[in-house]
């Protein structure tokens, strides 16, 4: 135990100075910042569901979209209070998740995966139809700041902030019972359920509250943007938080904050080098999946383990990574 | 059989590592525009920088634009006003979102001096804002949105392309004058595409036409078989149609397959049987009417250059958005040349381009000062054969538009 | 005659989704495997055919060298990569997997073919429409259902009367048990995989003239592919045949008489039919 804790630490200590460099170095960095710490929020929801509970939803930019829209929608024809377009983004997107889940919950596996998937694009389809309300193609420009929020810096506060509080409550619920009957339930369907368990109602739960969490997120780029876009439901964002699910490592809670953050520095980095972004991607996904030992988050602990194994070896005087005696 | 193991093992890393280096290595040359030693230039260079579609479904157009630009300064030899010129190039794609992104790279992270690109409308109106607020002369050369220009105008912004209406307009009255009375109209669902019906309908109807039916289909459609369809059941004497790209070829394509073509005419918006659309159809699109405000053919001195000097530099002939772009570096570097390289203020630049005039391969150009969209003649032009190229050649001259803004 | 003609636009497009789709089904429901290249598979195939049709002014030589060509990738890609992913409790990790694949090689077309628009006429004599009393209609369509007619009667009988069709289906149901009983269960599984490539650079080829290539195009069929091969219980590939007729005329009908609701037709029916049966048309209900 007591060893453990210098490595935490360390790590946390990283995490804080990365996460302080944004708001210093302003401008774009800061940008890149606010979106780093909005898709890692969607994503940890979107981790909960895929890692705990073996829902693989590919239709999960649906409470991104539908919670950036409210906020934006509101922004403009009501008021830009935060305190009213958070908890409102929360509200709908918790709605769609609530009458969508009770159909798309009847189905397992890859069912499921299309299931969130047509209900998704259904949404998209929405949103591009519906001009009068969403502007259709054309989106939303214009979104005016959150009140009190003008400068992007106290933005990204609040973005830090959600990602935290998403954080803490998001392992919460992992380590719950909610968490421990999703898990038993991911392992063993059946045998869940002649427990007692009401496993459907576990998994709704489960489903609104990643998608409150989403929505927030969504809600929150809306507003650094200043724009929204029925792109934003489509099926190629839900894919990307997909991917940096499996990036991150979707065994561990924080593992997909980490391949958030990852992605979108990688991606800043690579398509300002490079016409193919996309090779690189692909890549590293098949690089990912042949050596990378259930993605960052698999890899941290593969590491950490190595360093206290060579910690304890040198200590011992050189016994190779044995079990102790 | 360790060895086996080990020997695909081996495979694979050494297939993974030449292709991220083979990748790395061909984006460092693709990435940014050569920029040969400046002889005359001297000083800081300029930074422009450029945001066009390189990957996505907009590929190719991003990449005739890139032609465009390069063509021009090639032979200015990337020098204007007295200093270098630097193009820095970001892939726009597809998605409004990330090409918002990226325009935030180039304005805060590149600090650009001028900004010219976007494909796109929704990334237009998605980084309008940022342009505005940034004071950053921006220099449109594709997205063709009416409200870019009147309601979401902003001084900073020029449009060196075009308006919706600016090309759709005038094509209803030629159309009910000259060529029929009864017409069906296709248009792609949405935003430019409901704008450009709107144009043909007004100026259609105005002029005595009858609009038989009206068939929306969805952006990126594959299948337009009920759209030909309802064509037919309709019959009209020709079909107004706004498509462009994979629509444009595919509409094409099936319109012959259906065996209408030489029944019933066409008559449509440039775009859909520009150069990049007739390198995939060829003489399927044979012809065709379309309106646009430049053609292959069309004859001044300047696009006579301009068409020799693409093909020898490029190998094929240019398609408008080549011009596009040709023109909007010409914008850049003549408004350098007016200022003398100082670009610290910005409402000097802006003066500098309303002030332009000069003769590009469309014919004469120049800058609404109210609008700061670009005005231009259009030109009628019919899809033919010559010289065994299938080309648009100009019929007439329909006037010389400045978009109502 | 309107209502003639779109029951044929259904039908061929629904063929061509049955092209499409069956490759997908066939290393879905008889290897297992959930193959996110499939799309880039098939405008990889529609490109070769292109280009033969091109240089040796031969479409029908495309439709031999594309499958071919998608056969030998195939097996490439599974001997490369693919084997040790195979069973059970690896679908996250095959997802992530043929995903970059299909990354990969979007790019890698993008770089080889550029990214203009593709397309070719109808080969003749389908560049002509057919003419049968007062009603006029393409030719080409017309082949495309015979084609997809063929593959089925064709699969239906290598998977249900040939010794590889029971033997993919002895792999599948029991893998030990067949290893035991002598079946060469990795080779049989590789060999389903390229089938499955080869049909979708088939699809791919004799889509061509139809659907133009673009960059973007690959991920539009992947899910098109998923949606008729979910929709038809994942497996079989009667299941697919139905899924994709249905989605054909689903969308030609639609168009008819809801052109407005067109986009959101094809989610919404498949929403439509999972919720009625979360395991497909024709899939296995599960206890």
């Amino acid at each position: 135990m007591k060893r453990r804790t210098p490595l935490r630490l360390l790590a946390l200590a990283a995490v804080a100075v990365l996460a302080a460099v944004p708001p210093l170095a302003g401008g774009f960095t800061l940008h890149l910042g606010v979106e780093a710490a909005t898709l890692a929020t969607a994503a940890l929801a979107l981790g909960l569901l895929v890692g705990r509970g073996g829902m693989v939803s590919l239709g999960h930019a649906a409470f991104w979209g539908l919670g950036a829209y409210a906020a934006a929608l509101l922004a403009r024809h009501v008021a830009p209070w935060p305190w009213l377009a958070l908890p409102v983004a929360a509200l709908v997107a918790v709605g769609f998740a609530l009458a969508t889940g009770v159909l798309v919950l009847r189905g397992r596996g890859i069912f499921f995966l299309m299931l969130t998937l047509a209900f998704a694009q259904l949404a998209h389809v929405l949103a591009l139809q519906w001009r009068d309300l969403t502007g259709g193609d054309d989106g939303i420009a214009g979104v005016p700041a959150l009140t009190g929020l003008e400068d992007h810096r106290a933005l990204y506060g609040l973005a830090i902030g959600t990602l935290v509080g998403s954080y803490l409550l998001l392992s919460a619920a992992w380590a719950s019972p909610l968490g421990q009957v999703l898990d038993a339930a991911r392992q063993n369907e059946a045998r869940a359920r002649a427990l007692g368990y009401p496993v459907f109602l576990y998994r709704l739960a489960a489903y609104a509250l990643a998608a409150a969490v989403t929505g927030v997120a969504g809600a929150i780029a809306a507003h650094e943007r200043g724009f929204v876009h029925p792109r934003d439901l489509s099926w190629s964002v839900s894919g990307v938080m997909l991917i940096v699910v499996l990036l991150g490592g979707p065994q561990a809670p924080w593992g997909p904050a980490v391949g958030a953050s990852a992605y979108v520095a990688v991606e800043a980095w690579a398509s300002a080098r490079s016409d193919y972004w996309n090779l690189f991607l692909g890549l590293l996904l098949v690089a990912t999946v042949l050596w990378g030992r259930g993605g960052l988050a698999g890899l941290a602990a593969w590491a950490s383990s190595g360093v206290r194994r060579l910690a304890r070896g040198g200590a011992d005087g050189g016994a190779a990574g044995g079990a102790p005696v | 059989m360790y060895g086996r193991r080990f020997s695909r093992r081996h495979l694979l890393r050494l297939g993974a590592g030449l292709a991220v280096a083979g990748m790395v290595g061909c984006g460092q040359e693709s990435e940014e525009a050569p920029t040969p030693a400046a002889r005359r230039g001297s000083g800081p260079p300029v930074r422009v920088g450029v945001l066009v579609p390189t990957s996505g479904v907009y590929a190719a157009l991003g990449r005739d634009l890139l032609n465009g630009y390069n063509l021009y300064f090639e032979k200015a030899g990337f020098v204007a006003g007295g200093r270098p010129i630097e193009l820095l190039v970001e892939d726009e794609t597809a998605d409004p979102n990330t090409a918002l992104t990226r325009a935030r790279k180039l304005i805060e992270a590149d600090r650009v001096d001028i900004f010219t690109g976007v494909v796109s409308t929704s990334s237009a109106y998605a980084m309008r804002d940022l342009l505005h607020q940034s004071r950053t002369l921006s220099v449109i050369t594709n997205a063709g949105g009416n409200d870019l220009t009147r309601s979401r105008k902003s001084p900073y912004i020029f449009r060196a392309s075009f308006t919706s209406w600016q090309v759709s307009f005038p094509l209803g009255r030629w159309v009910a004058e000259e060529l029929a009375r009864r017409v069906v109209i296709i248009y792609a669902d949405y935003g430019f595409g409901q704008e450009s019906r709107a144009a043909f309908r007004e100026s259609f109807v105005a002029a005595g036409g009858r609009v038989l039916d009206e068939i929306p289909y969805p952006l990126g459609n594959t299948d337009f078989s009920s759209v030909i369809d309802r064509i037919r059941a309709a019959r009209p004497e020709a079909v107004y149609g706004f498509a462009s790209g994979s629509d444009a070829v595919l509409f094409l394509r099936q319109f012959v397959q259906a065996g209408l073509r030489g029944r019933i005419a066409l008559a449509v918006t440039g775009w859909t049987v520009e150069q990049d659309v007739l390198r995939s159809v060829g003489r399927d699109a044979l012809d065709a009417y379309s309106s646009l405000y430049w053609a292959v053919t069309l004859d001044n001195a300047a696009n006579r250059q301009f068409v020799e000097d693409y093909r020898r530099r490029y190998g094929e002939l240019p398609s408008v958005f080549a011009v596009q772009a040709y023109d909007g570096a010409r914008v850049i570097a003549e408004v350098l040349e007016a200022v003398k390289g100082d670009t610290s203020d910005p409402d000097a630049l802006v003066r500098a381009a309303e002030a332009l005039h000069f003769d590009s391969p469309r014919g004469t150009f120049e800058f609404d000062p109210v609008t700061h969209n670009v005005v231009q003649n259009i030109y009628l032009r019919q899809v033919r054969e010559e010289g065994g190229q299938v080309v648009n050649v100009v019929v007439k001259d329909l006037g010389r538009l400045r978009d109502p803004g | 005659m309107e209502h003639l003609s779109a029951l044929l636009n259904g039908l061929s497009y629904g063929m061509l989704l049955f092209l499409l789709g069956s490759g997908l089904s066939l290393v879905l429901g008889a290897g297992r495997f959930v193959n996110l290249a499939h799309g880039a598979l098939y405008t990889l195939g529609g490109y070769v055919g292109f280009t033969v049709c091109n240089e040796w002014g031969n479409f029908w030589l495309g439709l031999l060298v594309g499958p071919a060509l998608g056969a030998a990738v195939g097996l490439g890609m599974d001997w490369l990569l693919l084997r040790r992913l195979r069973g059970g409790g690896r679908e996250l990790d095959q997802v992530l997997l043929t995903f970059g694949l299909a990354l990969v090689m979007a790019d890698a077309t993008r770089a080889g073919w550029g990214g203009d628009i593709r397309s070719v006429g109808a080969p003749p004599p389908f560049h002509r429409p057919i003419e049968i009393g007062g009603f006029v209609y393409p030719s080409y369509p017309l082949v495309i259902i015979g084609v997809g007619v063929a593959v089925f009667v064709l699969l239906r009988l290598l998977l249900r009367r040939t010794r590889l069709g029971v033997a993919i289906r002895a792999a599948v149901g029991d893998g030990e048990m067949a290893q035991l009983a002598g079946v060469p269960t990795g080779a049989v599984l590789s060999l389903t995989f390229a089938l499955g490539v080869a049909l979708a650079a088939l699809a791919g080829v004799v889509g061509l003239p139809r659907l133009a290539l673009a960059p973007g195009r690959d991920f539009e069929l992947l899910l098109l592919a998923l949606v008729v091969v979910v929709m038809g219980g994942a497996g079989e590939i009667e299941g697919v045949l139905a899924a994709s007729l249905l989605v054909g005329l689903t969308d030609a009908l639609g168009k008819l008489y809801f052109p407005q609701f067109t986009a959101a037709m094809v989610s919404g029916l498949l929403a439509v039919v999972l919720v009625w049966r979360p395991e497909g048309l024709l899939g296995k209900r599960t206890p």
